[in-house]
Protein backbone atom coordinates (compact mmCIF):
# COMPACT_ATOMS: atom_id res chain seq x y z
CA UNK A 1 0.00 0.00 0.00
CA UNK A 2 1.23 3.46 -0.82
CA UNK A 3 2.06 6.36 1.42
CA UNK A 4 -0.06 9.48 1.28
CA UNK A 5 1.73 12.52 -0.14
CA UNK A 6 0.32 15.94 0.58
CA UNK A 7 -0.22 17.98 -2.53
CA UNK A 8 0.63 21.31 -0.97
CA UNK A 9 3.93 20.74 0.75
CA UNK A 10 4.76 17.32 -0.61
CA UNK A 11 5.18 15.90 2.85
CA UNK A 12 4.30 12.32 3.49
CA UNK A 13 2.16 10.32 5.81
CA UNK A 14 4.10 7.12 5.69
CA UNK A 15 3.11 3.62 6.58
CA UNK A 16 6.38 2.84 8.29
CA UNK A 17 5.90 5.66 10.77
CA UNK A 18 2.40 4.64 11.75
CA UNK A 19 1.81 4.06 15.43
CA UNK A 20 2.66 0.51 16.39
CA UNK A 21 -0.31 -1.38 17.65
CA UNK A 22 0.16 -3.69 20.60
CA UNK A 23 1.79 -6.98 19.60
CA UNK A 24 -1.05 -9.00 21.00
CA UNK A 25 -3.32 -7.56 18.33
CA UNK A 26 -1.47 -9.37 15.53
CA UNK A 27 -1.51 -12.59 17.44
CA UNK A 28 -5.19 -12.21 18.20
CA UNK A 29 -6.07 -11.39 14.58
CA UNK A 30 -4.49 -14.66 13.50
CA UNK A 31 -6.42 -16.59 16.12
CA UNK A 32 -9.67 -15.03 14.98
CA UNK A 33 -9.12 -16.34 11.47
CA UNK A 34 -8.54 -19.82 12.81
CA UNK A 35 -11.90 -21.55 13.01
CA UNK A 36 -10.60 -23.87 15.72
CA UNK A 37 -9.52 -21.08 18.06
CA UNK A 38 -11.80 -20.56 21.04
CA UNK A 39 -12.88 -17.28 22.59
CA UNK A 40 -11.05 -18.49 25.64
CA UNK A 41 -7.78 -18.71 23.74
CA UNK A 42 -8.23 -15.23 22.28
CA UNK A 43 -9.06 -13.81 25.68
CA UNK A 44 -5.97 -15.42 27.13
CA UNK A 45 -3.71 -13.66 24.64
CA UNK A 46 -5.26 -10.24 25.29
CA UNK A 47 -5.16 -10.81 29.04
CA UNK A 48 -1.40 -11.29 28.92
CA UNK A 49 -1.08 -7.53 28.41
CA UNK A 50 -2.40 -6.33 31.72
CA UNK A 51 -2.34 -2.62 31.03
CA UNK A 52 -4.19 -3.15 27.78
CA UNK A 53 -6.72 -5.46 29.42
CA UNK A 54 -7.43 -2.91 32.11
CA UNK A 55 -8.06 -0.26 29.46
CA UNK A 56 -10.33 -2.54 27.46
CA UNK A 57 -12.35 -3.45 30.55
CA UNK A 58 -12.66 0.21 31.52
CA UNK A 59 -14.01 1.06 28.06
CA UNK A 60 -16.42 -1.86 27.74
CA UNK A 61 -17.83 -1.04 31.18
CA UNK A 62 -18.39 2.62 30.29
CA UNK A 63 -21.93 3.70 29.44
CA UNK A 64 -20.91 3.90 25.77
CA UNK A 65 -21.57 0.22 25.19
CA UNK A 66 -24.56 -0.20 27.45
CA UNK A 67 -23.22 -2.73 29.97
CA UNK A 68 -21.94 -0.35 32.65
CA UNK A 69 -19.97 -2.06 35.38
CA UNK A 70 -20.98 -5.60 34.49
CA UNK A 71 -18.13 -7.02 32.48
CA UNK A 72 -15.37 -8.51 34.61
CA UNK A 73 -13.19 -10.43 32.19
CA UNK A 74 -11.84 -10.06 28.66
CA UNK A 75 -13.51 -13.31 27.73
CA UNK A 76 -16.88 -12.03 28.85
CA UNK A 77 -16.25 -8.83 26.87
CA UNK A 78 -15.44 -10.84 23.75
CA UNK A 79 -18.59 -12.90 24.07
CA UNK A 80 -20.82 -9.89 24.65
CA UNK A 81 -19.30 -7.38 22.25
CA UNK A 82 -17.51 -9.45 19.65
CA UNK A 83 -13.97 -9.27 18.36
CA UNK A 84 -14.49 -6.28 16.05
CA UNK A 85 -15.53 -4.06 18.91
CA UNK A 86 -12.68 -5.18 21.17
CA UNK A 87 -10.18 -4.69 18.35
CA UNK A 88 -11.56 -1.19 17.69
CA UNK A 89 -11.14 -0.32 21.34
CA UNK A 90 -7.57 -1.62 21.39
CA UNK A 91 -6.68 0.41 18.29
CA UNK A 92 -8.25 3.65 19.46
CA UNK A 93 -6.75 3.53 22.95
CA UNK A 94 -3.31 2.63 21.52
CA UNK A 95 -3.34 5.44 18.97
CA UNK A 96 -4.70 8.07 21.34
CA UNK A 97 -2.29 6.90 24.04
CA UNK A 98 0.63 8.57 22.32
CA UNK A 99 -1.11 11.86 22.17
CA UNK A 100 -3.27 11.91 25.18
CA UNK A 101 -2.26 15.22 26.67
CA UNK A 102 -2.43 17.22 23.46
CA UNK A 103 -5.52 15.54 22.11
CA UNK A 104 -7.71 15.20 25.15
CA UNK A 105 -10.41 17.23 23.43
CA UNK A 106 -10.47 14.94 20.40
CA UNK A 107 -10.58 11.88 22.66
CA UNK A 108 -13.63 13.34 24.39
CA UNK A 109 -15.21 14.17 21.05
CA UNK A 110 -14.62 10.56 19.95
CA UNK A 111 -16.13 9.16 23.15
CA UNK A 112 -19.11 11.43 22.58
CA UNK A 113 -19.56 10.28 18.98
CA UNK A 114 -19.24 6.63 20.10
CA UNK A 115 -22.03 7.18 22.61
CA UNK A 116 -24.18 9.11 20.15
CA UNK A 117 -23.69 6.47 17.45
CA UNK A 118 -24.86 3.76 19.84
CA UNK A 119 -27.96 5.83 20.64
CA UNK A 120 -28.73 6.58 16.99
CA UNK A 121 -28.26 2.93 15.96
CA UNK A 122 -30.61 1.75 18.68
CA UNK A 123 -33.23 4.32 17.77
CA UNK A 124 -32.97 3.32 14.13
CA UNK A 125 -33.69 -0.25 15.20
CA UNK A 126 -30.30 -1.70 14.21
CA UNK A 127 -28.88 -4.82 15.85
CA UNK A 128 -25.52 -4.73 17.63
CA UNK A 129 -25.35 -0.99 18.41
CA UNK A 130 -21.88 -1.51 19.94
CA UNK A 131 -20.50 -2.04 16.43
CA UNK A 132 -21.75 1.45 15.57
CA UNK A 133 -20.29 2.80 18.80
CA UNK A 134 -16.83 1.53 17.97
CA UNK A 135 -17.11 3.02 14.47
CA UNK A 136 -17.85 6.33 16.18
CA UNK A 137 -14.90 5.88 18.48
CA UNK A 138 -12.57 5.47 15.49
CA UNK A 139 -14.11 8.06 13.17
CA UNK A 140 -11.48 10.80 13.65
CA UNK A 141 -8.37 8.65 14.07
CA UNK A 142 -6.88 10.21 10.92
CA UNK A 143 -6.63 13.52 12.79
CA UNK A 144 -4.45 11.91 15.44
CA UNK A 145 -2.18 10.39 12.83
CA UNK A 146 -1.69 13.78 11.14
CA UNK A 147 -0.84 15.31 14.50
CA UNK A 148 1.71 12.58 15.23
CA UNK A 149 3.36 12.30 11.83
CA UNK A 150 3.10 15.82 10.47
CA UNK A 151 3.06 18.01 13.57
CA UNK A 152 3.98 21.20 11.69
CA UNK A 153 1.32 20.78 9.05
CA UNK A 154 -1.11 19.92 11.82
CA UNK A 155 -0.34 23.27 13.45
CA UNK A 156 -0.87 24.96 10.08
CA UNK A 157 -4.27 23.27 9.78
CA UNK A 158 -5.32 24.55 13.20
CA UNK A 159 -4.05 28.02 12.31
CA UNK A 160 -6.04 27.91 9.07
CA UNK A 161 -9.16 26.95 11.01
CA UNK A 162 -8.73 30.02 13.21
CA UNK A 163 -7.64 32.52 10.61
CA UNK A 164 -10.00 31.63 7.80
CA UNK A 165 -12.82 30.42 10.02
CA UNK A 166 -12.96 27.11 8.18
CA UNK A 167 -13.99 23.71 9.47
CA UNK A 168 -11.07 21.41 10.29
CA UNK A 169 -12.06 19.22 7.34
CA UNK A 170 -11.86 22.12 4.87
CA UNK A 171 -8.63 23.38 6.39
CA UNK A 172 -7.10 19.91 5.99
CA UNK A 173 -7.96 19.96 2.32
CA UNK A 174 -6.45 23.42 1.94
CA UNK A 175 -3.22 22.49 3.71
CA UNK A 176 -2.72 18.80 2.90
CA UNK A 177 -4.77 18.42 -0.24
CA UNK A 178 -6.90 15.73 1.38
CA UNK A 179 -8.94 15.26 4.52
CA UNK A 180 -8.94 12.83 7.42
CA UNK A 181 -11.56 10.83 5.57
CA UNK A 182 -8.84 9.70 3.17
CA UNK A 183 -6.33 9.15 5.94
CA UNK A 184 -8.98 7.06 7.68
CA UNK A 185 -9.56 4.91 4.59
CA UNK A 186 -5.82 4.39 4.33
CA UNK A 187 -5.49 3.48 8.02
CA UNK A 188 -8.46 1.16 7.98
CA UNK A 189 -7.02 -0.74 5.08
CA UNK A 190 -3.60 -0.91 6.68
CA UNK A 191 -5.04 -2.25 9.92
CA UNK A 192 -7.43 -4.62 8.12
CA UNK A 193 -10.50 -3.20 9.82
CA UNK A 194 -13.83 -4.69 8.79
CA UNK A 195 -15.73 -3.01 5.98
CA UNK A 196 -18.44 -1.44 8.10
CA UNK A 197 -15.93 0.35 10.32
CA UNK A 198 -13.79 1.36 7.36
CA UNK A 199 -16.78 2.83 5.58
CA UNK A 200 -17.89 4.76 8.66
CA UNK A 201 -14.38 6.15 9.10
CA UNK A 202 -13.98 7.23 5.49
CA UNK A 203 -17.55 8.34 4.78
CA UNK A 204 -18.75 10.05 7.94
CA UNK A 205 -18.61 13.41 6.17
CA UNK A 206 -20.33 12.15 3.02
CA UNK A 207 -22.49 9.19 4.00
CA UNK A 208 -24.66 9.65 0.91
CA UNK A 209 -21.65 8.58 -1.17
CA UNK A 210 -21.04 5.38 0.77
CA UNK A 211 -21.23 2.43 -1.57
CA UNK A 212 -21.30 -0.26 1.08
CA UNK A 213 -22.47 -0.19 4.67
CA UNK A 214 -24.31 3.07 4.12
CA UNK A 215 -26.28 2.80 7.37
CA UNK A 216 -23.18 2.79 9.58
CA UNK A 217 -21.74 5.81 7.73
CA UNK A 218 -25.07 7.60 8.24
CA UNK A 219 -25.20 6.71 11.94
CA UNK A 220 -21.72 8.08 12.65
CA UNK A 221 -22.49 11.15 10.52
CA UNK A 222 -25.51 11.95 12.66
CA UNK A 223 -23.60 11.10 15.85
CA UNK A 224 -20.92 13.60 14.90
CA UNK A 225 -23.55 16.26 14.21
CA UNK A 226 -25.14 15.67 17.63
CA UNK A 227 -21.90 15.84 19.60
CA UNK A 228 -20.92 19.07 17.85
CA UNK A 229 -24.21 20.64 18.94
CA UNK A 230 -23.20 20.01 22.54
CA UNK A 231 -19.57 20.97 21.86
CA UNK A 232 -18.59 17.99 23.93
CA UNK A 233 -14.82 17.68 23.52
CA UNK A 234 -13.24 19.34 20.51
CA UNK A 235 -13.28 18.15 16.95
CA UNK A 236 -10.79 20.75 15.74
CA UNK A 237 -13.19 23.61 14.97
CA UNK A 238 -16.22 25.30 16.48
CA UNK A 239 -18.88 24.68 13.88
CA UNK A 240 -21.74 22.35 13.36
CA UNK A 241 -21.30 19.65 10.75
CA UNK A 242 -23.52 19.70 7.67
CA UNK A 243 -26.39 17.36 8.46
CA UNK A 244 -27.04 15.43 5.26
CA UNK A 245 -30.77 14.99 4.73
CA UNK A 246 -29.93 11.76 2.88
CA UNK A 247 -28.51 10.33 6.11
CA UNK A 248 -31.73 11.09 7.97
CA UNK A 249 -33.70 9.50 5.17
CA UNK A 250 -31.53 6.40 5.09
CA UNK A 251 -32.36 5.74 8.75
CA UNK A 252 -35.99 6.73 8.36
CA UNK A 253 -35.32 9.55 10.84
CA UNK A 254 -37.52 12.59 11.35
CA UNK A 255 -36.36 15.60 13.33
CA UNK A 256 -38.33 14.26 16.29
CA UNK A 257 -36.23 11.06 16.21
CA UNK A 258 -33.08 13.16 16.24
CA UNK A 259 -34.40 15.07 19.23
CA UNK A 260 -35.11 11.88 21.12
CA UNK A 261 -31.49 10.88 20.51
CA UNK A 262 -30.32 14.29 21.75
CA UNK A 263 -32.34 13.77 24.93
CA UNK A 264 -30.60 10.46 25.55
CA UNK A 265 -27.18 11.86 24.73
CA UNK A 266 -27.57 14.76 27.14
CA UNK A 267 -28.39 12.25 29.88
CA UNK A 268 -25.35 10.09 29.14
CA UNK A 269 -22.71 12.72 28.48
CA UNK A 270 -22.15 13.37 32.12
CA UNK A 271 -21.17 9.74 32.71
CA UNK A 272 -18.55 9.68 30.00
CA UNK A 273 -17.15 13.14 30.73
CA UNK A 274 -14.12 11.93 32.66
CA UNK A 275 -13.47 8.60 31.05
CA UNK A 276 -9.73 9.00 30.69
CA UNK A 277 -7.53 6.62 28.78
CA UNK B 1 -27.49 18.01 36.32
CA UNK B 2 -23.82 18.83 36.55
CA UNK B 3 -20.61 17.07 37.44
CA UNK B 4 -18.61 19.22 39.83
CA UNK B 5 -15.36 18.93 41.77
CA UNK B 6 -16.12 17.98 45.37
CA UNK B 7 -14.19 21.10 46.44
CA UNK B 8 -17.00 23.21 45.00
CA UNK B 9 -19.81 21.26 46.69
CA UNK B 10 -22.05 23.31 48.99
CA UNK B 11 -24.57 22.24 51.60
CA UNK B 12 -28.04 22.08 50.09
CA UNK B 13 -26.95 20.65 46.74
CA UNK B 14 -28.63 17.37 45.89
CA UNK B 15 -26.93 14.32 44.41
CA UNK B 16 -28.20 13.52 40.91
CA UNK B 17 -26.16 10.31 40.79
CA UNK B 18 -25.17 7.98 43.60
CA UNK B 19 -21.61 8.38 44.86
CA UNK B 20 -19.75 5.15 44.15
CA UNK B 21 -16.29 4.29 45.41
CA UNK B 22 -13.68 2.68 43.16
CA UNK B 23 -14.54 -0.81 44.30
CA UNK B 24 -18.15 -0.30 43.22
CA UNK B 25 -19.58 0.33 46.70
CA UNK B 26 -22.28 2.99 46.83
CA UNK B 27 -21.55 5.35 49.68
CA UNK B 28 -24.28 7.95 49.15
CA UNK B 29 -27.58 7.51 47.40
CA UNK B 30 -29.03 9.53 44.56
CA UNK B 31 -31.26 12.35 45.79
CA UNK B 32 -29.37 12.87 49.05
CA UNK B 33 -28.96 16.48 50.12
CA UNK B 34 -25.42 17.48 50.97
CA UNK B 35 -24.49 18.86 54.38
CA UNK B 36 -21.12 20.12 55.65
CA UNK B 37 -20.58 16.78 57.35
CA UNK B 38 -21.32 14.79 54.19
CA UNK B 39 -19.03 17.00 52.12
CA UNK B 40 -16.22 16.44 54.63
CA UNK B 41 -16.83 12.74 54.39
CA UNK B 42 -16.61 12.85 50.59
CA UNK B 43 -13.27 14.61 50.82
CA UNK B 44 -11.93 12.15 53.38
CA UNK B 45 -12.94 9.28 51.11
CA UNK B 46 -10.93 10.98 48.34
CA UNK B 47 -13.95 11.29 46.06
CA UNK B 48 -13.07 14.25 43.89
CA UNK B 49 -16.15 14.56 41.68
CA UNK B 50 -19.87 14.33 42.25
CA UNK B 51 -22.96 14.81 40.09
CA UNK B 52 -25.56 17.21 41.46
CA UNK B 53 -28.96 18.47 40.32
CA UNK B 54 -29.23 21.69 38.39
CA UNK B 55 -26.21 23.61 37.14
CA UNK B 56 -25.14 25.30 40.36
CA UNK B 57 -21.48 25.87 39.53
CA UNK B 58 -20.17 28.18 36.87
CA UNK B 59 -17.39 26.07 35.35
CA UNK B 60 -15.92 28.82 33.26
CA UNK B 61 -14.26 27.72 30.08
CA UNK B 62 -14.95 24.03 30.42
CA UNK B 63 -17.15 24.28 27.32
CA UNK B 64 -19.82 21.83 26.27
CA UNK B 65 -22.41 20.43 28.56
CA UNK B 66 -26.04 20.24 29.27
CA UNK B 67 -26.84 23.70 30.52
CA UNK B 68 -29.46 24.04 27.82
CA UNK B 69 -29.67 27.83 27.90
CA UNK B 70 -25.94 27.88 27.14
CA UNK B 71 -26.49 25.51 24.23
CA UNK B 72 -29.26 27.73 22.92
CA UNK B 73 -26.94 30.72 23.04
CA UNK B 74 -24.30 28.83 21.01
CA UNK B 75 -26.54 27.73 18.12
CA UNK B 76 -26.18 30.87 15.99
CA UNK B 77 -22.43 30.62 16.29
CA UNK B 78 -22.26 26.92 15.40
CA UNK B 79 -24.48 27.35 12.34
CA UNK B 80 -22.92 30.65 11.23
CA UNK B 81 -21.83 29.45 7.79
CA UNK B 82 -25.12 27.94 6.73
CA UNK B 83 -27.45 30.92 6.67
CA UNK B 84 -27.80 30.63 2.88
CA UNK B 85 -28.53 26.95 2.93
CA UNK B 86 -32.25 26.34 3.08
CA UNK B 87 -32.12 22.89 4.66
CA UNK B 88 -29.46 23.79 7.23
CA UNK B 89 -31.37 26.96 8.13
CA UNK B 90 -34.34 24.76 8.91
CA UNK B 91 -32.16 22.44 11.00
CA UNK B 92 -30.75 25.51 12.78
CA UNK B 93 -34.23 26.81 13.63
CA UNK B 94 -35.36 23.42 14.78
CA UNK B 95 -32.33 22.96 17.05
CA UNK B 96 -32.87 26.40 18.57
CA UNK B 97 -36.44 25.49 19.24
CA UNK B 98 -35.31 22.21 20.81
CA UNK B 99 -32.79 23.82 23.17
CA UNK B 100 -35.21 26.63 24.02
CA UNK B 101 -37.74 24.02 25.09
CA UNK B 102 -35.13 22.04 27.05
CA UNK B 103 -33.86 25.20 28.76
CA UNK B 104 -37.38 26.15 29.81
CA UNK B 105 -37.98 22.63 31.10
CA UNK B 106 -34.71 22.66 33.03
CA UNK B 107 -35.51 26.04 34.59
CA UNK B 108 -39.03 24.93 35.52
CA UNK B 109 -37.71 21.80 37.21
CA UNK B 110 -35.24 23.79 39.23
CA UNK B 111 -37.92 26.24 40.29
CA UNK B 112 -40.21 23.40 41.32
CA UNK B 113 -37.41 21.89 43.37
CA UNK B 114 -36.67 25.17 45.08
CA UNK B 115 -40.32 25.66 45.91
CA UNK B 116 -40.53 22.20 47.35
CA UNK B 117 -37.49 22.93 49.53
CA UNK B 118 -39.11 26.15 50.65
CA UNK B 119 -42.26 24.29 51.61
CA UNK B 120 -40.22 22.02 53.84
CA UNK B 121 -38.26 24.82 55.45
CA UNK B 122 -41.00 27.38 56.01
CA UNK B 123 -44.41 25.80 55.57
CA UNK B 124 -46.25 29.07 56.28
CA UNK B 125 -44.91 31.05 53.35
CA UNK B 126 -45.10 28.43 50.65
CA UNK B 127 -47.67 30.27 48.61
CA UNK B 128 -45.41 33.19 47.87
CA UNK B 129 -43.82 33.42 44.49
CA UNK B 130 -40.25 32.31 44.19
CA UNK B 131 -38.19 34.39 41.86
CA UNK B 132 -36.73 32.57 38.87
CA UNK B 133 -33.12 31.71 39.34
CA UNK B 134 -30.73 31.42 36.50
CA UNK B 135 -30.34 27.83 35.37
Amino acid sequence: MEDLRTTVKGEILSIQDLPTLPGVLDEVSKLVEDPDASTEAIAKVISRDQVLSAKVLKMVNSPIYGFPGRIGTIQHALVLLGFNVIRGIIISTSVFDMMVAAMKGLWEHSLGVATASNIVARNAGFDDPEEYAVAGLLHDLGKVVTAVQLPELHDTILETVRERDLTYFRAEKAVLGFGHDRINAWLARHWHLPGNIREAMSRHHSPHLAEFYKPVACVVHIGDFMVRLFEFGTSGDDQTAYLRPEAMKELGFKMSDLERCLDELSEQMIDIADLSL
Amino acid sequence: MQKIPTDLAKPGMKLARPVVKDGGITVMAEGMELTEALIDRLSSMKIDKIVVHGNPVDMAGSGGGTAFDERLARMDHLFRHYSNDKWMSRVHDRMKEYFRFKAAQQAARQRAEQERDKLVEEPGTAGEAVNGEEA
